[in-house]
């Protein structure tokens, strides 16, 4: 995900630049009738599907026990996934902002393969590795494990998915930081978990929250990898956006979009509370921009 | 050629020029001299139609340009930073100009070709036509710039701090070359600049800013030798200014009293009195005329010999030749008489001035204490 | 600023071990272990399996799809980073950070979405109708929703170019008689081009592997409107792993040859504005 640049219109542009007042209006206005189309319909109809029978059956949908068992399994996964990757990116933005060594690009172009990837994809490896004919597959159903088509498989994929995420924006934070300060601190005898905690931690505060931020948003909403390596079963093999899938396939229409509702608001929520980082601390989390 | 009457610019709250009047002339090449946050820049883009003044008016040749687009007005423009189009060659960027022009008025390839040949070799860049900006040094780089802007023979030659970003070495020869450059082309032109040596060395009449408005405008010989304002006198060259107590016709500084009869109906008023270094006559005690001071500090400067003094409670520099220097044996602690050859007086907060030149012998002169 | 790198820190050992074991488990052991089992099929199985008539045709309209797509952003991306970034008009802030909502939103809510608006019954669907266009299960309807999916990527590597933009190139255009549209053409577009070949690129690789935004609004009609990574799916359901691994390679080679264009955009895009 792009850091979105919180940009201030060009005050100054001098009338000697400037286009007529009809051609930027025109423009404007295009630009406004392209998102509005392309953005602000469909966000609209989510809410403006969900409630098409009126509350009672808005919040009937949300109730319904499978419902709370994809808003569960949505939660826990989440809850793993998300602290998982904050421990690799943080580790893997120390080694690479802080050290050089052989083979870092190879390393941080490894780091970017979740996202050139298809999510159907990411989900196919996983199912290649521990599925029924995947290579360890005979090994783990004779030792009664179950991956693919349960939790664990789910957990697996939501990581892969999300782990460049925190990595990616704390590593050129931390890059142009430098080793100042940690350094300064060895020399006073600070040893390493004090270090990170005292002297890194706060300077990348803001940029780590950032990153926990995106990372947590595409945790709950991936759908594609999940997909393929869940077993679709209701109640307990589904997080929200594949309950969706269900709801819709079953013309369940009101259900559908009543969830991704909830799904929809926690994209809104996350939009504020990312612009908010970025207007407030734009300099702590703008040096991943300068991709 | 080029008249500016009463333009007032403002930015927000910021008044940038106010109530600035100018004429120039054709053929002429006019220096806008001042500090940074003058209105030079300012009042250069007005004249360019890149900014457009609040109230006042811009009249080329008598037609009313005040809010000509710059498209229009067939001004060349050179920017301090070069502005060359980084994904054309020189070529292209020279030709720019010829190549936008639509149908009508636009000249043959053969032509187009044959003018940025031309200017190519008048700035000295034949060979360079296929590279591109990036490929070429900052002095060449601005050399483009110019024959860029002069490939649309343009009316007027506006440069606003052209050398600013080049190196001391290169900006004087290019200095130089513009000055034949323009003699050549007896094009007018202005150029803003924050360095005297420039504006003096360059133009034929220099324009002196401060804070948006127009100090003094002349010669360079004018300007230098007769400064009309406090402001003017500071910025030229090195100047002693002095705090001056005004009475009855005669201006005291501490030990030197020098007539000063225009104020003679003044009584007991603060002034600043502005000498050059370069005015002062120094003589030993018993030799020659003056007020006594102290020598602090002697400083030896290639062919000159700069010597602090003091003078009363005052601290005054005095710049001498070697040779004058090596008569006088100067040494700190020495006292020796001081007198100027020519100083100049402002009542405090006053515009007008008066003169005092000495006259050549100093016997003549009265009131030494 | 970044100061030389220290062998001073301490940690270097563990942080590098565990992030080279965590790449190694989440993403080297599964990729590897997906071309293995593409290397294993044998030639003739691979091919019959990654290009079967129905799967070429799924290439087709996943390729195309997204290369329509991303043509389409790369215009309205350019048109909507000039109005945020040159224009100020109430509410700028807030169409600037919603920019970001495909980015956020997740893939199956907008698929929902878009098959409700562009469905027959649906608010866009009832307009087109009458006018014999059909969005929803055509693969029309697969470019509008790759089209939402590459939205923010042209905007958002143009605008920050846009931003940086100096006024001076188009000031000296002006002095030189060029008029707004020459300046555009001439000056402008050529600065951000790099960017927005970039854009274009993201937009082009998001909309080719995109699932979950497509497969509501696609017919999924084999043949017809059949996206790849829904094949993949269908193979995988089907249990036939061989052919989910064969196509899978296939758009693997194509996400990495993409990559590499991407990045050597992005070096063209640095070394070719130095100076000047």
């Amino acid at each position: 995900m792009a850091t979105a640049i919180t940009t201030a219109a060009v005050p100054n542009r001098q009338r000697a630049l400037s286009e007529p007042l009809w051609v930027k209006f025109g423009l404007i206005g295009l630009a406004l009738a392209f998102l509005g189309l392309f953005l602000l319909l469909p966000l609209l109809s989510v809410f403006g599907e969900a409630l098409a029978k009126g509350f009672d059956a808005y919040f009937r949908a949300l109730a319904d026990e499978d419902a709370q068992s994809a808003i569960r399994l949505t939660l826990i996964v989440a809850v793993i996934a998300v602290p998982l990757n904050v421990v690799f990116g943080v580790t893997a933005a120390w080694c690479v902002a802080k050290f050089e060594f052989p083979g870092k690009s190879i390393l941080i172009s490894l780091i970017d393969v979740p996202f050139s990837v298809s999510p159907v994809i990411s989900g196919l490896i996983y199912v290649l590795l521990f599925g029924l004919q995947g290579w360890l597959g005979p090994w783990l159903s004779g030792h009664d494990v179950k991956i693919i088509f349960a939790v664990p498989g789910i957990v697996l994929a939501t990581v892969f998915v999300t782990f460049p995420f925190v990595a990616r924006e704390l590593i050129p934070l931390m890059e142009e930081q430098g080793t100042d300060e940690e350094e300064a601190a060895v020399v006073l005898g600070a040893s390493g978990l004090v270090l990170f905690w005292k002297v890194t931690l706060p300077n990348i505060k803001w940029g780590l929250l950032y990153g926990v931020l995106l990372c947590n948003a595409r945790a709950m909403g991936e759908f594609g990898a999940v997909s393929v390596v869940s077993g679709h079963v209701r109640g307990l093999t589904n997080t929200m956006p594949l309950h969706v899938e269900i709801l819709y396939n079953e013309y369940n229409y009101v259900a559908a979009f009543a969830i991704a509702s909830v799904l929809a608001m926690l994209a809104l929520v996350t939009l504020a509370a990312k612009s908010l980082l970025e207007w407030r601390f734009s300099k702590e989390i703008a040096a991943s921009a300068r991709h | 050629m080029i008249d500016v009457r009463n333009v007032r610019k403002t930015f927000g709250g910021f008044t940038a020029l106010n109530d600035v009047s100018l004429h120039i002339a054709e053929g002429e090449l006019v220096a806008l001299l001042g500090p940074s946050g003058s209105g030079k820049t300012t009042l250069l883009r007005i004249l360019a139609g890149l900014e457009f003044p609040n109230s006042g008016s811009v009249l080329f040749d008598g037609g009313d340009t005040t809010h000509v687009s710059a498209r229009e007005r067939q001004v060349g423009f050179v920017f301090q930073h070069y502005a060359l189009f980084r994904h054309m060659t020189v070529f292209d960027n020279v030709a720019f100009g010829l190549r936008v022009r639509d149908r009508a008025s636009r000249p043959s390839k053969k032509e187009i070709a044959e003018r940025v040949n031309h200017l190519l070799s008048m700035v000295q860049l034949e060979g360079v036509a296929e590279r591109y900006p990036s490929q070429l040094s900052g002095g060449q780089r601005q050399r483009v710039a110019l024959a860029r802007a002069l490939a649309i023979e343009p009316r007027v030659l506006l440069l606003d701090e052209p050398f600013g970003a080049l190196d001391a070495r290169v900006r004087k020869e290019l200095r130089r070359w513009l000055r034949r450059l323009h003699d050549e082309l007896k094009i007018t032109g202005v150029f803003v600049t924050h360095d005297q040596e420039e504006a003096l060395e360059v133009a034929d009449r220099v324009v002196v800013m401060s804070q948006g408005r127009i100090e003094q405008v002349g010669t360079p010989t004018e300007i230098y030798d007769h400064p009309a304002t406090p402001f003017v006198y500071q910025f030229l060259g090195n100047v002693n200014a002095l705090d001056c107590r005004i009475h009855n016709g005669q201006a005291v500084i501490g030990a030197l009293t020098l007539p000063a009869p225009a104020y003679a109906g003044v009584t007991d008023a603060t002034g600043v009195a502005f000498v050059r270094p370069h005015d002062l006559l120094l003589s030993r005690p018993g030799e020659g005329g003056g007020a006594p001071a102290v020598v602090r500090h002697v400083t030896v400067l290639g062919p000159l010999v700069r010597i602090e003094l003091t003078l009363g409670d005052q601290v005054i520099e005095a710049e001498t030749t070697r040779q004058r220097h090596a008569e006088l044996q100067l040494a700190p602690g020495q006292r020796i008489l001081i007198w100027p050859r020519q100083a100049r007086f402002f009542l405090q907060d006053s515009w007008e001035g008066t003169s005092f030149i000495a006259e050549d012998d100093l016997s003549k002169t009265s009131a030494i204490r | 600023m970044a100061s030389a790198k220290s062998t001073v820190l301490p940690g270097f050992g563990p942080t590098l071990g565990y992030t080279v074991f965590y790449l190694g488990l989440i993403v080297l052991i599964p990729l590897a272990a997906l071309f293995l089992r593409a290397a294993g099929l044998g030639w003739d199985q691979f091919v019959s399996a990654a290009f079967s008539p129905r799967v070429l045709a799924s290439y087709r309209l996943s390729f195309g799809g997204a290369l329509v797509a991303a043509s389409i952003n790369a215009v309205t991306g350019l048109l909507v980073a000039w109005v945020l970034v040159r224009y100020d008009f109430p509410g700028r802030k807030l169409v600037d950070a919603v920019v970001d909502l495909p980015f956020a939103l997740p893939t199956a809510v907008a698929g929902i979405a878009l098959t409700a608006i562009y469905a027959p019954n649906g608010v866009m669907g009832k307009l087109l109708t009458p006018l014999g266009i059909k969005v929803a299960f055509t693969p029309l309807g697969v470019v509008v929703a790759m089209v939402f999916i590459g939205l923010p990527f042209v905007v958002r590597t143009v605008q920050p170019v846009l931003q940086d933009l100096e006024a001076e190139h188009e000031e000296a255009a002006v002095s030189l008689g060029a008029s707004r549209l020459q300046v555009f053409v001439m000056i402008i577009l050529p600065a951000i081009f790099p960017a927005l070949l970039t854009g274009f690129a993201l937009a082009f690789a998001r909309a080719l592997g995109e699932y979950g935004s497509v497969i509501f609004i696609a017919g999924n009609m084999p043949g017809i409107s059949e996206i790849t990574p829904l094949l993949i799916v269908t193979k995988l359901e089907q249990y036939d792993y061989a052919g989910a691994t064969a196509i899978a390679a296939v758009m693997l080679v194509a996400a990495f040859i993409l990559l590499v264009v991407i990045n050597t955009l992005q070096k063209w895009r640095r070394a070719r504005f130095a100076g000047a």
